[in-house]
């Protein structure tokens, strides 16, 4: 007996358990019946429900501010610079915050994206240096 | 059939392959489908549990006789000289012991589980289905849950590309 025979609503519920969304992704991509359970928008609700976006940090005048290290959804130490790269400061966790490492762009971009919905948004104006495309944020 | 016995309510569960077994009532009740039935006064006969043969219905009611709360005559004796947390502690190991099973007993347990409304042990089959899938890579999680890749290779290509921060 495979786990495919378990009816759908009962193996929503199994992997709402599941700790990551990494984890999610994984599971959905063993086979199409998985994935087409976990696209769903009723159960991406639920998921997101039940783990939160982690929160990266705060915006205000002065510009970005990350989460310190102490919080568990604290930032990698080293500041992206670009949103392109391979690995986003905290992958799969659906919020990817990118500062400007030099300090004489007085604006820091901050770029959100969410893998799991696959829909991203800026929240200050993007300068020339930083693309911002969904596509970049997920890969 | 409900019979009394030794001032314990006995309940009779039906398995479809024709075995019948014998269970307290409190035992019963871990299920909150059963309690729904014994509730309604819908238990007088046999109750006749489909879907879940003899094997797994056997496990789920060791599962249960395990599980019940202390409150009964032997129960009220145990409770008094163990203390809560180590009551808890031997239930971790004895679960831990339970789950030890392949994997078609697991899923049947699961589905058994979800029809007879136990919480408890629907967490534990489920959790540790979860502890499988997280942390390992694709192949494992497919080995793991014996699923069958029917995507196309191009298709799997892409998921892979478009979420490779899944795939590190």
């Amino acid at each position: 007996m495979a786990l495919t025979a378990i009816p759908n609503e009962l193996l929503a519920d199994i992997f709402l358990r599941l700790p990551t969304p990494e984890d999610l992704i994984r599971a959905s991509a063993s086979c199409v019946s998985f994935c087409r359970l976990v696209a769903d928008r009723t159960f991406l609700r639920r998921f997101r429900k039940l783990h939160p976006l982690p929160l990266l940090g705060f915006i205000d005048y002065k510009g970005f501010h990350p989460d310190v290290p102490p919080n568990p959804s604290a930032p990698a130490p080293t500041p992206q610079t670009s949103t392109s790269s391979s690995s986003p400061p905290l992958p799969g966790t659906g919020l990817c915050g990118t500062s400007a490492s030099s300090s004489t762009d007085p604006v820091t971009p901050v770029g959100g994206s969410d893998p799991s919905s696959r829909r991203w948004w800026c929240a200050t104006p993007c300068t020339g240096s930083i693309s911002c495309s969904p596509r970049s944020l997920m890969t | 059939m409900a019979t009394r016995e030794a001032g314990k309510k006995m309940i009779m569960l039906k398995s479809p392959d024709g075995m019948e077994f014998e269970v307290e009532e409190a035992v019963a009740m871990e299920s909150q489908t059963i309690r729904k039935m014994i509730e309604d006064d819908c238990a007088d006969t046999a109750i006749l549990i489909p879907n879940i043969n003899s094997k797994i219905l056997s496990r789920v009611i060791e599962y249960c006789n395990k599980h019940v709360p202390t409150t009964g005559a032997t129960g009220a004796a145990a409770s008094d000289t163990v203390a809560p947390a180590a009551l808890a502690e031997d239930l971790k190991i004895w679960d831990a012991e339970f789950i030890k099973v392949n994997r078609a007993t697991r899923f049947n347990l699961i589905q058994a589980a979800s029809y007879l409304n136990i919480k408890g042990l629907l967490d534990l089959t489920s959790q540790t289905t979860i502890d499988t899938i997280s942390d390992n890579s694709l192949e494992e999680i497919r080995s793991f849950l014996s699923t069958k890749n029917d995507y196309l290779p191009e298709e799997e290509q892409t998921i892979r590309r478009e979420n490779q921060w899944a795939f590190q």
